[in-house]
């Protein structure tokens, strides 16, 4: 019998195994024929659209993904949310137009919230002029990657109480304990403003991170005047490739508050910050930063040293059907120590501008290396008459510089005002501009000159007034930097963009 | 009066307006001292004449009906054929409104660039920079009261790469604070500048305005410097 038992089981065993991965191929075939992508375009910027497209998101099964393709300015009403994300996989990114979402006045409550089974994935997307109630933008308990997504003016509403106003401090993520947080590519500009003076380390203006967070190729420009760390960690947190400038240093302004997570950072550039961070945070080397008080240590890492950095306008290119976002970003000048002297082990992970991060050879030298910091310098061929222009500050207009590099010398001439807002005009003479864009010239100004009423002129005299020098990050923008100690003028620095081109000259900007 | 047409009258109030009348725009005339060679006369005189600088409108653009042989500096007509010449330096030679015609002289694209200085008044500057959109000039000086000014002329270009009339501004209420903040400036209409090389390093710069503070002249420039890689050729 057992005989017998065996052989029949011998003989059907073939058939078996083949029902068993059939049914086993079936499985995985049934898995895979119902797992799947719908992609759902909402064009003009349509808000109900985008909801629409969310509550089809929600009632799709838990195994399918849902893209959602934006186009237009989707203007958000007061008080607009939209619906959680609960599970599934979603991804909302800008299409081939310009994909915009922004706010009335007035304020949204929090837009996206992702649950511990849920994945967002944000990309490609612009998010401007936007305040906030509490708790924020976005709440993820799930996994959420945001990608090639700038948020510019994103702060809390102004409350006001008996006791006066104070403002939310507009954090735009916050991160919970099971939350998978990957950010890449993404700039923060003016956002974040104010905060709770009470909760100010605890706070965290842009993010709040209490799970796993990874930042890479970020980008923080804060205002002045932030009572609030732009980041909390009581997780554990990754910065790698991050610039990090804080316009106008105040009290306690410190880059990461709350003490309890665990973080380290690398390659990156932290200018304008109060020094508490350093101590919560673990370097792994190639860091920058200006306040000379960080005890920052890890291999390469240069504290308190000038980051020589320009905020100026450029074409992102993000999108994978060619749209370029128009934004701005911290750019190291060709003088900057961080240009060409990032850790190599970060070149290939892609720049704030673009999903490749080239070594280029962003000081002149002759030999590439990449940049610390978000974004890689591009350098620019100054040595064909390029610098040859006038220029003007985009930060004050009115103000003109005019550099003309002349067969024996190069001059610059600086036509501002003085320190009681009356009109003055200094001029630099110096040598030759170096081949990273760097000029310095003596300075003077001239005094006792008359044009008289009857349109005769009385001749002026020339007396010393101090320095000049020009930093020219490219062919169209760069930096002046004077320094006087002449009555009504004082020391400082400012932004310079090309107003005009000198004709048949030819500057050259790329690799 | 009544215009039979091809006048130019700088006075915007004025009322005529027949065809090709150019009527409240800068004749660009200068009071230059002049030789001429005239009727009846074999020795050349010297004497003075309104002679329009390159920029002027009523340069090479006079009606050719009423274009005749003979200008004021030369009434036995030094052109054998035809008073007409290519004045404004485009190619095309046609006659001048006005009593004067002048003469072909071109600066060849880029040669007015560069820094000038007047010889007899040292410590105030022009620079003149030929865009690719328009032409700038940038006058450092001061006012009447020796404070610092300066003046910045925009023009559409370089006529005969040499000469232009500019709309002229004054920027005011800017500030650069002792610890290096900005105040941004706004512009107000200043006036005119005009410029007119007669050679690559020598010219004549008048100025127009009303502004308190600021008058009207003119006053020879000679170039201070050049622009590397920009040379200057009279064509």
């Amino acid at each position: 019998m057992t005989e017998r038992m065996s052989r029949v089981h011998k003989r059907l065993a073939p058939g078996l195994n083949g029902l068993l991965l059939c049914m086993c191929l079936c499985a995985v075939f049934s898995a895979s024929l119902f797992a799947a992508t719908h992609t759902v375009h909402v064009n003009d910027g349509s808000v109900p659209g985008l909801v629409a497209a969310l509550e089809e998101a929600a009632g799709q099964p838990p195994s399918d993904s849902t893209v959602i393709v934006l186009s237009g300015k989707f203007v958000l009403p007061v008080g607009q949310g939209i619906p959680s994300i609960f599970y599934g996989d979603v991804t909302i990114r800008g299409g081939a137009s310009a994909a915009v979402v922004t706010a009335e006045e007035g304020w949204v409550g929090p837009l996206f919230a992702i649950g511990e089974d849920a994945r967002l994935r944000l990309a490609n997307l612009e998010f401007i002029d936007i305040r906030l109630e509490w708790p924020g933008l976005i709440e993820n308990r799930g996994e959420l990657e945001i990608n090639r997504v700038q948020f510019q003016k994103i702060v809390g509403i102004t409350l006001c109480r008996n006791f006066g106003c104070y403002q939310y401090a507009g954090r735009i993520v916050t991160n919970h304990q099971t939350g998978q947080l990957r950010v890449d590519g993404v700039s923060f500009i003016d956002s974040g403003a104010g905060g709770n003076l009470i909760d100010k380390f605890n706070f965290g203006a842009l993010l709040r991170n209490l799970g796993d967070a990874t930042l890479s190729n970020v980008q923080v420009y804060l205002p002045s005047g932030l009572q609030v760390a732009p980041f909390a960690n009581e997780g554990s947190l990754e910065i790698v490739n991050g610039s990090f400038y804080s316009r106008e240093a105040v009290l306690d302004s410190t880059l990461l508050g709350s003490m309890s997570g665990t973080g380290t950072i690398a390659n990156s550039i932290v200018v304008g910050f109060t020094p508490e961070w350093c101590e919560v945070i673990q370097s792994l080397g190639h860091n920058l930063v200006d306040n000379s008080d960080c005890p920052l240590s890890g291999e390469n890492d240069l504290v308190g040293v000038e980051a020589d950095l320009i905020f100026v306008p450029v074409e992102a290119n993000w999108n994978p059907q060619g749209r370029e976002i128009l934004t701005n970003a911290l750019e190291p000048l060709a003088t900057s120590v961080a240009v060409d002297s990032g850790a190599p082990e970060y070149c290939t992970a892609g720049s704030l501008l673009s999903s490749d991060r080239m070594a280029l050879d962003g000081d002149g030298d002759g030999v590439s290396g990449c940049d610390r910091g978000a974004v890689e310098r591009v350098p620019a061929t100054l040595d064909k008459g390029g610098i040859n222009g006038l220029y003007f500050n985009p930060q004050a207009d009115g103000h003109y510089v005019y550099i003309a590099e002349t067969t024996y010398t190069t001059m610059v001439m600086w036509t501002t005002f003085d320190n009681q807002g009356r009109q003055a005009w200094v001029f630099g003479i110096g040598g030759e501009v170096s081949p990273s864009g760097r000029l310095i010239t003596e300075a003077y100004i001239n005094r006792n000159g008359a044009v008289r009423l009857d349109g005769t002129l009385k001749p002026a005299n020339a007396a010393p007034w101090g320095r000049l020098e020009i930093r020219m990050q490219s062919c169209n923008r760069g930096r002046l930097i004077f320094d006087s100690d002449q009555p009504g003028f004082g020391s400082g620095e400012f932004p310079i963009q090309r107003l005009a081109i000198v004709d048949l000259l030819e500057c050259v900007e790329g690799p | 009066m009544i215009s039979a047409g091809y006048n130019l009258v700088d006075n915007p109030q004025c009322g005529i307006s027949s065809r090709e009348d150019i009527v409240g725009k800068p004749a660009g005339l200068r009071w230059t001292p002049v030789e001429a060679r005239w009727r009846g006369r074999e020795e050349q005189m010297l004497t003075h004449a309104l002679v329009p600088i390159a920029a002027s409108p009523a340069v090479d653009s006079a009606n050719e009906n009423w274009c005749p042989e003979e200008s004021l500096q030369d009434d036995r007509g030094i052109w054998p054929d035809d008073r007409a010449l290519d004045g404004d330096g485009d190619g095309v030679a046609r006659c001048d409104r006005g009593a004067y015609e002048i003469a072909r002289n071109v600066i060849q694209a880029g040669g007015v660039n560069g820094l000038y200085f007047n010889p007899e008044a040292d410590g105030h500057y022009v620079y003149v920079a030929d865009t690719r959109f328009n032409t700038m000039v940038m006058w450092t000086t001061f006012d009447a009261n020796r404070r610092q000014a300066w003046i910045f002329g925009i023009a559409k270009e370089a006529v005969a790469g040499r000469s232009l009339i500019a709309d002229a501004y004054i920027n005011r209420d800017g500030r650069v604070s002792l610890s290096g903040q900005f105040d941004p400036a706004t512009s107000e209409h200043w006036g005119r500048i005009e410029v007119e090389m007669t050679s690559c390093d020598q010219g004549q710069f008048a100025f127009f305005s009303e502004t308190p503070g600021f008058a009207s002249g003119e006053f020879e420039i000679v170039r201070l410097a050049h622009v590397k890689r920009l040379g200057c050729a009279n064509d």
